[in-house]
């Protein structure tokens, strides 16, 4: 009976130290996921107002000149850029994202580009065809490095190494709701949506033309777009993170209060035992 | 008077009234007044000066896009700025000497375009430092 009781109160205790590591990952969680937010906030204005000045540019860039980042190319292989976490416990974050790139990724005509460990280590072992330069670009989310991938990106579809260039990321809903998402970076599809109509009577000066002008926004428009989507990406992270700790530090507490219940219960019968044999054993004399 | 905002991917970085503006497009300086037609330029890594209440700023602005819109009002939209009091001259030059020294070695190994672009930086800041 007393091993069983050094048992479970040995595992309370295992369970309470759990549950003080739980409960301060999500804390760290929930500061950073505010941080996060901030940043996609702030940022939204940059994207949103580059997204204007290409729509802006479409309107009168002429039609029958395609820009160089428009141009299919006769590339046979794919390129995916796809951010995962670079740690663990974030539920089912991760998992999502493999799932999704199962189903949408042929292995034998593309090539993945990794961000963020866990992804790198991952897709390694599935045999996908990797490109390992940029996997720890989320570690510590900085504007200069994601310049870097946009350039690097841009050589690659200029020089005709692949077809089509995708960025798989999770887009943030709400707090508890994050689904994997696809979109094309290169090549650029143009707007059939741009109408003509909304061209000003006198257009805008153009410095310099409006080709090159187009030409010059482009990779800054894709930093933009990488950056918000790889911030996007963390706030889903940290969202997850934060939603998986709590139910797991819940837990530790049902867990804790059931097995103190176990615990009285045994102690207090262990007791009445000894009582009892103490007096049965008075009577006998 | 004109209303200008300088916006930059870590948000907004100045939104206000002010009297004049210079700045390096990439086919070289311009400067708008207020009442400018509407515009879009290519800005390129270089010095800006603006006039607030008749007192002159200092900036190193590190390329992106000038917008004007129809009301006159200006967007420009940044990688990075700095104020002339943030740069440091001596950092500025020596990673101007860096880079020279990278781009001159014409190794494989390293990134050219980094090493330009790090270049372009740092002549922006020691341009706006000399201003």
């Amino acid at each position: 009976m007393s091993a069983n009781l050094t048992k479970t109160k040995r595992r309370i205790s295992s369970i309470n130290s759990t549950k003080k590591i739980t409960n301060a990952m999500e804390l760290v969680a929930t500061v950073k996921l505010k941080r996060y937010k901030d940043t996609m906030f702030e940022n939204s204005n940059y994207v949103n107002e580059i997204v204007n000045l290409i729509h802006k540019l479409s309107y009168y860039k002429s039609s029958d000149k395609l820009s160089s980042f428009e141009l299919p190319n006769n590339a046979t292989k794919d390129l995916y850029i796809v951010i995962n976490s670079n740690l663990g416990l974030c539920a089912s974050y991760n998992n999502d994202i493999y799932k999704f790139v199962e189903k949408n990724i042929d292995k034998n005509t593309a090539e993945v580009l990794p961000i963020g460990l866990k992804g790198d280590q991952y897709y390694k072992k599935q045999g996908y065809v990797i490109d390992e330069s940029f996997y720890d670009l989320n570690e510590k989310i900085d504007y200069l490095k994601v310049i870097k991938l946009s350039r690097y990106i841009e050589s690659l579809f200029l020089s005709a190494k692949y077809r089509n260039i995708y960025l798989i990321y999770t887009r943030y809903i709400n707090s508890i709701k994050f689904v994997p998402d696809m979109i094309k970076i290169y090549p650029l599809e143009s707007d059939n949506e741009v109408k003509r109509e909304d061209r000003l009577e006198y257009p805008p000066i153009f410095d310099p033309d409006v080709d090159t002008l187009f030409d010059e926004l482009i990779p800054i428009y894709t930093s933009s777009l990488l950056y918000q989507k790889i911030v996007e990406s963390q706030v889903s992270e940290q969202a997850s993170r934060r939603t998986a700790m709590e139910n797991a530090t819940d837990n530790a507490d049902e867990l804790i209060e059931k097995l103190t219940l176990e615990y009285n219960k045994a102690r207090q019968a262990a007791i009445t035992q000894e009582i009892t044999e103490v007096v049965s054993s008075s009577l006998d004399k | 008077m004109f209303k200008l905002k300088i916006i930059t991917p870590k948000g907004v970085y100045l939104d206000k009234e002010i009297e004049s503006l210079t700045i390096k497009l990439t086919t070289g300086y311009r400067t708008i007044l207020s009442g400018h037609a509407p515009l879009i330029g290519s800005v390129d890594y270089g010095p800006m000066h603006l006039i607030i209440n008749g007192e002159t700023k200092y900036y190193a602005v590190m390329g992106g896009a000038l917008s004007i819109d129809e009301s006159g009002s200006v967007s420009l939209i940044i990688n990075g700025i700095n104020t002339k009091e943030e740069i440091d001259l001596e950092r500025a030059l020596q990673s101007k000497e860096r880079a020279e020294h990278r781009l001159k070695e014409k190794d494989d190994n390293i990134d050219l375009r980094r090493a330009e672009l790090s270049l372009k930086r740092a002549i922006s800041r020691i341009d706006t430092y000399n201003s």
